[in-house]
């Protein structure tokens, strides 16, 4: 009879699949929300947005970003910066938005403004950022 | 009378001797020719001659023979001679030029500091001059640079060689510069070649361990690890520091029955962390260029309150915003931290052997941040 249990349970055994992880899946990738991005538009660029991801060679050097966009084309800015030692960046200006090229400074180019919800994406050639529409506190 | 008769026959006698002898001349050249030259060596002599000079070049060709001969021995005897010359002069060049080129190398990177703390000089007095406009940004923006230029040590120049690096990429100059953000972002002046300091991201890392069973093969695994790694990937083996905890109460297998019994075995109530303690590294291959280190970590690993010392082979590799990725396992025996292997029934018994593996994401700390 026991013999019998154990030779149940032996070839039960051998039909459970193995619950051991693939290596391939050890290293925690970045979750990466399938979102549909549309281009921006003036109306999209009203308040503070705040980042949520920064990728790319930029995020190497910046931490974190908060812009204050105000409907009449100011915009104030703050960035975290930690070459060559942690520190904010301020500044302030003008903004212009034409076919969801965002232009924030003359002398810098326009990076490709997206959004999705309360989500803003901004692309440039040193990488990308997401940043979140935060109401004033 | 026979005066007269004698002075006849005389007369008789002495043309008929001529005559004779014009006779006799005229016979003679009609048979001979005789060619005279002045100065022109006879045929014995020429003979000799030519018996000299062939003499002489037979002795000629006999010493040609000869020297091609000792040739033939000596060139292979001086090809290998050369062959050392060169290659002692080879040794002694290399050996000479490495000193210079070790300093050529720490001239370069004092010269990058240099430009470093210019460039941050220079942001210093933008920012002095926006201030003197009244913008308020490159007032904060100029004073956060200037006490970070007046802060930035000065760096001298090593005048002691020490060995030649590894291949490396070459180095980003830090110039600030308008991004498409609008900030004047800094590029990153990391170096394979520098000593730094990452901290472990625990949303982006993973440890765990892959057990095996008579009845089910499982793995368990957490997130909840923290630590940090400090090494010059371009020699890793110069007294690298690294910690990696990992709370034990954490780890799951994705069955509640079993993780009860892990933390029991584990004791977690009284032996709450898991530790990795790094004392030394074996590099293996260094790849620059790919921002990739093979190599063994050695090390103490901490299981239940128990101690051993053990080998990690791992990966580092240097994504392009430096961040670093730390892959590797070992194989452990549960006993040996004097953790009981769980066993029911009596014929379902987990194997003693685990294989303990981290896949660990760290970002690259800030100057003096690590």
């Amino acid at each position: 009879m026991r013999r019998a249990a154990i030779c149940l349970l032996l070839l039960g055994a051998s039909c459970v699949a193995s619950g051991k992880l693939d290596p391939a899946l050890r290293s925690v990738e970045p979750v990466r929300e399938e979102r549909a991005w549309r281009a921006a538009r003036p109306e999209d660029l009203d308040g503070l947005f705040v980042s949520i991801a920064v990728e790319g060679p930029l995020a190497a050097v910046l931490r974190e970003v908060h812009y204050w966009f105000a409907p009449d084309g100011r915009f104030s800015g703050a960035a975290l910066v930690v070459v060559p030692a942690p520190g904010f960046q301020t500044l302030e200006g003008r903004w212009s938005l034409d076919e969801g090229r965002l232009s924030l400074a003359a002398e810098a180019e326009p990076a490709q403004a997206e959004v999705s919800d309360e989500l803003l994406r901004l692309s440039g050639s040193e990488g990308v950022i997401v940043l979140q529409r935060r109401s004033l506190p | 009378m026979s005066k007269r008769i004698l002075s006849w026959v005389g007369l008789l006698a002495l043309l008929a001797w001529t005559g004779g002898g014009a006779f006799a001349w005229w016979r003679a050249k009609s048979h001979w020719t005789v060619v005279v030259r002045e100065g022109e060596p006879d045929a014995q002599a020429r003979e000799l001659e030519l018996a000299l000079q062939r003499e002489r070049l037979d002795s000629l060709a006999g010493d040609l023979r000869a020297l091609a001969a000792l040739l033939e021995r000596n060139l292979p005897l001086l090809d290998e001679e050369s062959e050392r010359r060169a290659g002692e002069l080879r040794a002694s060049f290399a050996q000479e030029i490495a000193p210079l080129r070790a300093r050529l190398e720490r001239s370069q990177a004092s010269d990058e500091a240099l430009l470093a703390r210019l460039t941050a000089l220079e942001r210093g007095l933008e920012g002095a001059l926006a201030l003197g406009l009244g913008t308020r940004s490159g007032e904060q923006e100029g004073a956060a640079a200037l006490l970070a230029a007046s802060a930035a040590p000065t760096e001298p120049l090593a005048a002691d060689p020490i060995e030649i690096a590894p291949p490396e990429p070459v180095a980003k100059e830090p110039a600030a510069r308008a991004s498409f953000l609008a900030f004047r972002l800094p590029s990153d002046d990391y170096r394979f070649d520098e000593r730094r300091s990452w901290t472990i991201v625990p949303a982006l890392s993973r440890v765990g361990f892959d057990a095996e069973s008579t009845l089910h093969d499982f793995s368990g695994t957490s997130s909840q690890v923290s630590g940090g790694i400090e090494v010059e990937l371009a020699h890793p083996e110069r007294a690298p520091a690294a910690e990696v905890r990992v709370s034990a109460g954490s780890l799951v297998t994705g069955e509640e029955g079993r993780d009860e019994g892990l933390r029991e075995n584990l004791d977690v109530e009284h032996h709450g962390e898991l530790r990795f303690e790094l004392e030394s590294f074996e590099p293996e291959r260094i790849d620059a260029a790919a921002g990739r280190v093979d190599g063994r970590a050695h090390g103490r690993m901490l299981i239940r309150g128990v101690e051993r010392e053990v080998e990690l082979p791992v990966v580092l590799r240097l994504d392009d915003a430096h961040r670093l990725s730390i892959d590797g396992e070992l194989q452990l025996s549960l006993p040996d931290y004097g953790v009981p292997v769980p066993k029911k029934l009596g014929v379902i018994r987990m194997k003693d052997e685990v294989r303990v593996w981290i896949a660990l994401r760290a970002r690259l700390d800030a100057r003096g941040e690590g």
